[in-house]
């Protein structure tokens, strides 16, 4: 009986110290290296100039915008700690964070920052976040923590464009040659890790930055390598010659999904682009909003993003997806509903011509427009599939000569700029995203109202007048929300994106990522 | 009078690299892009991003405001110093970003050529001297199969095989074989096979013919009847004989290795001239797809000119004029 016990009781142990074990393990560790591999190369050391949206991914893991923009959307401190704003909008006084060491040691003041902004605001450099900044009349360093901003004139999005590093990043203090000329390494930064090494077309490697003010990185270091193409890029993952891996192609996906290839993680980049169809407004047929509506009503999305995107796809009927803060659920949707889409086509007098829908080759347009061409097949519409090279697609989109597209979006901070792209333009050359044509008095009054609004809720009221009217015109229909999938092998811990999959956003990335091997 | 040849035959060379510049100066400006975009990483889809002010300033400062022909007797007076100018993207200097990724490109040419030749002699003199048998029929089915395969094809088949299930070679990658001879070995090893099949199954062919014509001759015949070794027959006299054609072949191989095969060195992530054009073309960074297509036609045609000397060399009789 007491061996009984005694026997008992090991085994109450144990399985009291057994989950203990296994929660042990799944604490982050330190130390380790994680190899990306990456689908473009680095192109050149200066931050404040873009060259791919790969590039920016690639610098954020060393340099810090003056703001974050959390995983939900909202704007939260990072190099500033508190900011203002006055009254009418033409000054921002940012109370800088006191310690933050750049990877050169050096302590970071309000003097670095308006020397990015400087540098920024010359045209002669080339910096991408000149047209951010276009409404920055000067910047001041008023003390050593204290950093102005003296506006032209108000810019509603002014916040949002801070929290991205392509406005403009925080360098030190004359670290970067004027004009054209580009330095020969980079300028020190204040992100999470520090720049190692870049042998071109090789890798790049960065340390972990022991004195980040913030999350301090669990890796030593983090290696890079370009890797073009998608499905080397996956053979590479597979083979165990790099731990995690970006763009990974849907196919092997939807593999690792369905449990036939093991040892494999993945992290969802959920918006990553979107996908809408957008019909030219000013020609016929689809000058006509009735016809519009018809072909809106005929579109069953959720086949659409299955046949393209092996189901991994959301699909989308706004801008921005629901539950978002900027998506609207009391506006209703132009619904998958066969029988109204017939209807609407007989009161908008549609006798059966053929329709060109207009894609992009080489992209999913192929298997996007045939899925849509077999459904209007079904309401009885005839639609030829005109898909062309890019620069052929463009060069007719510009010129206006295109009955319906497809057409692809990028995901926004804010709403502002994802639905400023629908007012009016009528010289389809001067166009510069709106090539639908779309010309409404009323609904350039709302965007106009927008603009000049301050306060949060009146915003998102006017904003909701701002998608109910566009989902009633219907130059575009959203149909979805294409996806971008970060893969990696078991032993990569920890490792999540954005909705836009950035390597390094705030509160994700690869600076919360560990290695348990 | 060899070197009054020479001077003759580079003499012809400079017409050819003048038509070759103006091509490659005005294909890359045929294909669309607008270089200012190009430089600040802009879309064309966003032109919107850049005000007309910037695009006057950047335009102005990169000389494409100047007309087509200024732009490229500048280039070509670059050229001859030496400057192939600076890349769009990184601004750096093309000739040093060209000849950071070159070594890579030659020794992994060299690691191939040395696959394809110890592929195809043999195999070659196999089918020839064994004409019409299994051993001959195997040897031009390997080269049929060798032409009609596509690179990439047999680049990932590879992958799959010694990568991903026996795991023995990494997939990608690459070391300098100056500073790591076998880590440079596990890496080529695989692109080195692609490019080698490549250049062994044309060549096999070649060899195989040459050699069927050799055995023919009257001098092998006499070779056979003085009772020489069958190995003396075939390697000393008829092989030797035959090589002289291949020469050609290899010569035209080489300068097609030299040139960096875009397929390969993408695929296996080689840091060479082939992939660095690639990634110029994608990026419509011009100076870098300009200076990499002319170092390869240059390539070409000094590899054409060592191939007419060398023939002179191995057979005395080739007429110089």
């Amino acid at each position: 009986m007491r061996k009984l016990l005694s026997v008992g009781l090991i085994l109450a142990l144990l399985l009291a110290v057994l989950p203990s074990l296994h929660a042990a393990s799944a604490q982050p560790k330190r130390g380790g290296t994680i190899t990306m591999a990456i689908s473009k190369e680095l192109a050149l050391m200066n931050p404040l100039v873009n060259t791919s949206s790969t590039e920016a991914r690639i610098r954020e893991l060393m340099f810090e915008p003056l703001l974050a923009r959390d995983l939900k959307g909202a704007i939260q401190p990072r190099l500033a700690e508190s900011w203002e704003v006055s009254k009418d909008g033409k000054l921002y006084t940012f109370k800088l964070r006191k310690g933050v060491k750049f990877h050169s040691g050096k302590e970071m003041t309000a003097d670095d920052l308006k020397y990015a902004i400087d540098y920024t605001l010359n045209p002669k450099n080339g910096a991408y976040g000149y047209e951010d900044l276009n409404a920055v009349d000067r910047a001041e360093a008023t003390d050593k923590y204290t950093l102005r901003i003296h506006m032209k004139r108000h810019n509603p999005l002014f916040l949002t464009l801070l929290t991205d590093i392509r406005a403009f990043s925080a360098i030190p203090k004359e670290s970067l040659p004027e004009g054209l000329r580009k330095p020969t390494t980079f300028p020190a930064g204040t992100g999470p890790f520090r720049f190692v090494e870049w042998q071109p077309g090789q890798r790049i490697v960065f340390d972990r930055f022991d004195e980040y003010w913030g999350q301090k990185a669990y890796v030593d270091r983090v290696i890079m390598k370009e890797i073009g193409d998608a499905t080397v890029r996956f053979t590479a993952l597979q083979a165990g010659d790099v731990d995690l891996i970006e763009r990974t192609p849907y196919e092997w996906v939807q593999q690792i999904v369905e449990g036939k290839i093991k040892g494999i993680g993945f992290a969802k980049a959920a918006q990553a682009g979107a996908r809408n169809l957008e019909f030219n407004v000013t020609d016929p047929p689809f000058d006509n909003k009735k016809m519009r509506q018809a072909i809106a009503h005929a579109l069953d999305r959720k086949e659409i993003m299955q046949a393209a995107y092996f189901g991994l796809a959301d699909t989308a009927d706004q801008r921005f997806p629901v539950g978002h803060f900027w998506y609207f659920a009391d506006v209703p949707m132009l619904q998958f509903d066969p029988n109204k889409a017939k209807a609407l086509l007989k009161e908008a007098g549609y006798k059966g011509e053929t329709l060109e829908l207009m894609g992009n080759r080489g992209e999913v347009a192929e298997i996007e427009g045939a899925t849509i061409q077999a459904q209007l097949k079904r309401v009885g519409v005839k639609v030829e599939l005109k898909i062309f090279e890019r620069a052929s697609a463009l060069e007719l989109r510009r010129a206006g000569k295109f009955m319906f597209k497809l057409a692809g979006g990028s995901d926004y901070p804010d709403p502002l700029p994802a639905y400023v792209e629908y007012v009016c333009e009528p010289d389809p050359r001067k166009r510069r995203l709106n090539e639908t044509g779309y010309c409404d008095k009323e609904y350039d009054a709302l965007i106009k109202k927008a603009e000049g609004e301050v306060d949060p809720a009146k915003r998102k009221a006017i904003f909701k007048q701002v998608v109910a009217k566009l989902m009633d015109d219907s130059p575009i229909v959203s149909i979805g929300f294409t996806p971008r999938f970060f893969t990696f092998r078991d032993h990569v811990k920890g490792f999540t994106t954005n909705a836009s999959g950035d390597f390094q956003p705030w509160g994700a990335g690869l600076n919360h990522a560990w290695v348990d091997k | 009078m060899f070197v009054r040849y020479l001077i003759q035959r580079i003499w012809q060379l400079i017409p050819v690299l003048i038509l070759v510049s103006v091509a490659v100066f005005l294909i890359v400006r045929v294909i669309p892009g607008d270089p200012v975009l190009v430089m600040l990483g802009i879309d064309p889809e966003e032109r919107s991003r850049i005000s007309e002010e910037q695009y006057q300033a950047l335009q102005q400062q990169l000389g494409f405001d100047r007309p087509i022909y200024v732009q490229y007797v500048h280039w070509v007076s670059k050229i001859v110093q030496g400057d192939l100018g600076l890349s769009l993207r990184s601004r750096r200097p093309v000739f040093e970003i060209i000849f950071e990724r070159y070594p890579a490109t030659i020794y992994l040419a060299l690691t191939a050529l040395l696959v394809g030749i110890a592929i195809a002699i043999p195999t070659g003199v196999i089918a020839a001297t064994r004409q019409n048998t299994g051993a001959d029929y195997a040897a031009m089915g390997f080269a049929l199969w060798g032409i009609a395969m596509p690179n990439f094809w047999l680049a990932l088949m590879l992958i799959v095989l010694f990568s991903l299930k026996l795991g023995w070679l990494p997939s990608i990658g690459y070391a300098s074989p100056l500073e790591n001879p076998l880590r440079f070995l596990q890496h080529a090893c695989l692109p080195a096979i692609v490019m080698g099949t490549d250049l062994a199954a044309p060549l096999t062919r070649y060899i195989r013919a040459e050699m069927l014509e050799q055995l023919k001759q009257d001098y092998v015949r006499t070779a056979w009847a003085k009772g020489l070794p069958s190995r003396m027959v075939i390697i000393k006299h008829a092989l030797k004989n035959s090589l002289i054609a291949a020469v050609t072949v290899v010569g035209l191989q080489t300068a097609r290795l030299l040139g960096g095969s875009t397929i390969v060195e993408t695929v296996f992530s080689w840091p060479g001239v082939g992939r660095l054009l690639i990634e110029g073309i994608y990026s419509r960074d011009y100076p870098i797809v300009q200076g990499a297509v002319l170092l390869i036609a240059v390539t070409y045609v000094f590899i054409n000119l060592c191939v007419d000397v060398v023939y002179k060399w191995l057979d005395p009789r080739i007429k110089l004029e």
